[in-house]
């Protein structure tokens, strides 16, 4: 039993399950669909227990922070989120710039997205006028069950933030005993997550093969240039967050991806950063050993505020629109653009839906660009790129809890890293 | 070749064939039919008066050179079941002509795609609706996203700096300006005339009937197409008008009160039996729920 559990729980029964899953998917698409229901069954309890480990956890790890006067990480843990996401859209920028992969398209492309538009129109009703406005309700709920009921993530951090904060400010004695129970039930559900996780190397399976049976093929080859972009930018931070994770801990880049092989491997098959929390929680406690306390801290305030790869994704597709359509774009609109793809890259992972990207057409607008362009392109491209944006959102979030961690002890300092820590 | 060219001989024989295959039918023969019918029946052919170019799903001659299209598909049934041949007059350049057409006698009735609207009813009277189209707005994405800002609030399109376009002699010119009076107005000879504009960026946008725009998507196998880009839809996004309807009806001369009462008779008919339903679902889809 023993033998099994731990074959279960190891790095290849998952590359096994994904890579199984991937080949049966692709060569029989029927019995790909077929095990759809399986694998979203599992994905949701896999999420079944996230919530409230994320509402544990944040209040647990804000209420320690007040508790011993080290309140002052916040504002650090917000300048880091700010420097991360902004630095990530000025690259995409950049980098859409210069490969500029909307510009001179062919006319099969054209039409092939011509073809995406009407088809992606027919099943959508028509948006309600959305406004900045939207944003501020997702974050602030009337009723934070309901919140927490409808998955609206923005709403359930200030929450648990908040209840931290009020957990720190009273007498030491109540606060420490809150924070005994929080943390006993955050023990408890990483427990179960451990026995669900059990499960991994099927669920993965199953979910595989669903998303290569839907094929995609084409869309590879129509919008080629623009998916090499992505995967070539994911690839570029990918290598640039391993650098730092492994100055911040001292552990050599490869050991780093080692180390991170599962919670990668999750976030490549499930598609959902809110699945990956639990594995990526255990990755940076035991695999990169930064301590519980900032993994509780920042892992589950990242899963919102930190999608490096969402920003990634709505940057370069606006971007695209605007090249498609031969828009000029000067300053003011290439800082709405960075903006404006931070704001909704957030709101794309605390409320789900496409209430959050029509957020982008109110900002984009303006320039003449057709929004609803960006977000059927968004919405179609979802398939391609989702697991590798995912797997951009849980390394930048762990990235941050590496830069956000008190440096180890007493670091293995290898020449490489020695020569990393001095630049 | 639409045109008329009596026959006297072949007039007596339809009859003569009127008379013994549709025993069942009110024959000229029978002195009590109203005169407006035993007009064209004595006749054995209805002239029904047409627009001159194609205008699926409505009516257009397919690949093989038959007539196809919803109209066509009514008209030969109400032949078939008055007993007589079936004639297209396809003379009408623009549709306004079409009305002058059957108030000149030229035609029993127009089948033809025939907007229903007050101008027109003043020449001609309208049988009810066969079908209620919706009116929808064909924008171009890049100029129109300034003025919608996310939404599709279409009513900004009634603004001096907005230009649109509509096919001339249709009744888009009235609904056009009904709806957006302060807009410029600009007329094109067809449909795709004023839609290539609007691809260029000449326009804001273009005001068609759910029937055109719904052909650009969904065109018919055999049917011919209109004239559109085919990456269209990456420029140009179709809107419903809400609340906008375009009845479609059929026009008869305005003294053939019988004559309008039985077609009337004959819309209801196919209604209430579903068949019209299963006929405009073939052409339009299920797009006018």
């Amino acid at each position: 039993m023993s033998r099994l559990s731990s074959w279960l729980t190891s790095p290849w029964a998952t590359v096994t399950g994904l890579v199984a899953g991937g080949a049966l998917g692709a060569l029989l698409p029927s019995a790909g669909t077929a095990l759809a229901p399986f694998g979203t069954l599992y994905l949701s309890l896999m999420q079944m227990c996230v919530i409230p480990l994320i509402i544990t956890a944040i209040t647990a790890s804000i209420a320690r922070l007040m508790l011993g006067d080290s309140a002052a990480a916040l504002p650090r843990l917000a300048m880091v989120f700010v420097c991360g996401l902004v630095s990530t859209a000025v690259i995409a920028m950049l980098a859409g710039l210069v490969i500029a992969p909307g510009a001179e398209l062919g006319q099969d492309q054209r039409v092939f997205l011509a073809h995406e538009m009407l088809r992606q129109e027919a099943t959508s009703s028509a948006a309600p006028g959305p406004s900045l406005w939207t944003l501020a309700q997702m974050i602030v709920p009337s009723n934070v069950i309901r919140a927490a009921a409808d998955g609206q993530m923005l709403a359930l951090l200030l929450f648990s933030v908040l209840l931290g904060m009020g957990l720190g400010k009273i007498s030491a004695a109540q606060g420490a005993q809150a924070i005994g129970v929080l943390d006993a039930f955050y023990n408890a559900l990483v427990k179960v997550m451990g026995w669900i996780l059990y499960g991994l190397p099927f669920g993965l399976f199953a979910m595989m093969a669903d998303h290569t049976a839907h094929g995609g093929v084409e869309m590879f080859l129509m919008l080629g240039r623009l998916i090499a972009t992505f995967y070539g930018l994911a690839a570029l931070l990918i290598g640039g967050m391993t650098l730092v994770i492994s100055s911040r801990t001292g552990q050599r880049p490869l050991t780093v991806l080692a180390r991170l092989r599962e919670a990668m491997l999750t976030a490549f098959g499930t598609s959902s950063s809110v699945a990956t929390l639990p594995t990526a929680l255990k990755a940076v406690e035991d695999g990169l050993g930064l301590g519980r306390q900032t993994a509780q801290m920042v892992l589950p305030l990242g899963v919102s505020l930190y999608p490096v790869g969402n920003v990634l994704h709505v940057v370069v597709s606006s971007l695209f629109v605007l090249q498609l359509y031969g828009l000029p774009l000067d300053l003011e609109a290439a800082t709405v653009l960075m903006v404006g793809g931070i704001l909704v890259a957030c709101a794309m992972t605390g409320a789900p839906g496409i209430a959050s990207m029509a957020l982008l057409s109110v900002l984009l607008s303006p320039f003449g660009v057709p929004a609803e362009v960006a977000i059927v392109l968004l919405v179609a491209l979802e398939p391609v790129l989702d697991p590798v944006l995912t797997v951009l959102n849980v390394f930048g979030n762990i990235t941050a809890a590496a830069v956000m961690a008190p440096r180890p002890s007493h670091p293995p300092l290898t020449a490489e890293t020695a020569l990393l820590t001095r630049r | 070749m639409f045109r008329s060219a009596a026959n006297r001989w072949w007039r007596t024989i339809a009859t003569a064939l009127t008379l013994l295959f549709m025993p069942g039918l009110a024959t000229a023969a029978d002195p009590s039919v109203s005169p407006d019918i035993a007009r064209i029946q004595e006749r054995g052919k209805l002239v029904v008066a047409a627009y001159k170019a194609d205008m699926p799903p409505f009516f257009y001659v397919d690949d093989h050179g038959d007539p196809g299209g919803i109209d066509v598909d009514l008209a030969t049934d109400i032949a078939n079941r008055l007993g007589v041949r079936l004639e297209y007059a396809r003379i009408a350049d623009s549709f306004d002509d079409l009305p002058a057409l059957v108030a000149q006698r030229k035609a029993d009735v127009a089948i033809a795609y025939l907007s229903r609207t007050l101008r027109r009813a003043a020449v001609v009277r309208f049988t009810q609706p066969y079908v209620r189209l919706r009116q929808t707005i064909m924008v171009n994405r890049t100029k129109t996203a300034p003025l919608f800002r996310g939404g599709e609030r279409v009513e900004a399109l009634d603004d001096p700096g907005v230009r649109i376009g509509v096919e001339d002699g249709s009744s888009y010119v009235d609904f056009a300006t009904e709806r957006f009076p302060k807009a410029e107005l600009r007329r094109y000879r067809s449909n795709e005339d004023a839609v290539d504009d609007l691809l260029n960026g000449q326009l804001h946008a273009v005001i068609v009937d759910e029937a055109f725009s719904f052909s650009l998507n969904h065109p018919l196998p055999g049917a011919p197409h209109y004239r559109v880009r085919d990456d269209w839809a990456l420029y140009v996004k179709v809107i419903p008008l809400s609340g906008a309807r375009d009845p479609i009806a059929m026009a008869v001369h305005r003294d053939d009160q019988t004559w309008l009462a039985w077609l009337d008779t004959y819309i209801a008919d196919r209604q209430e039996d579903g068949s019209l339903e299963r006929l405009l679902e073939r052409h339009l889809g299920g797009s006018r729920k």
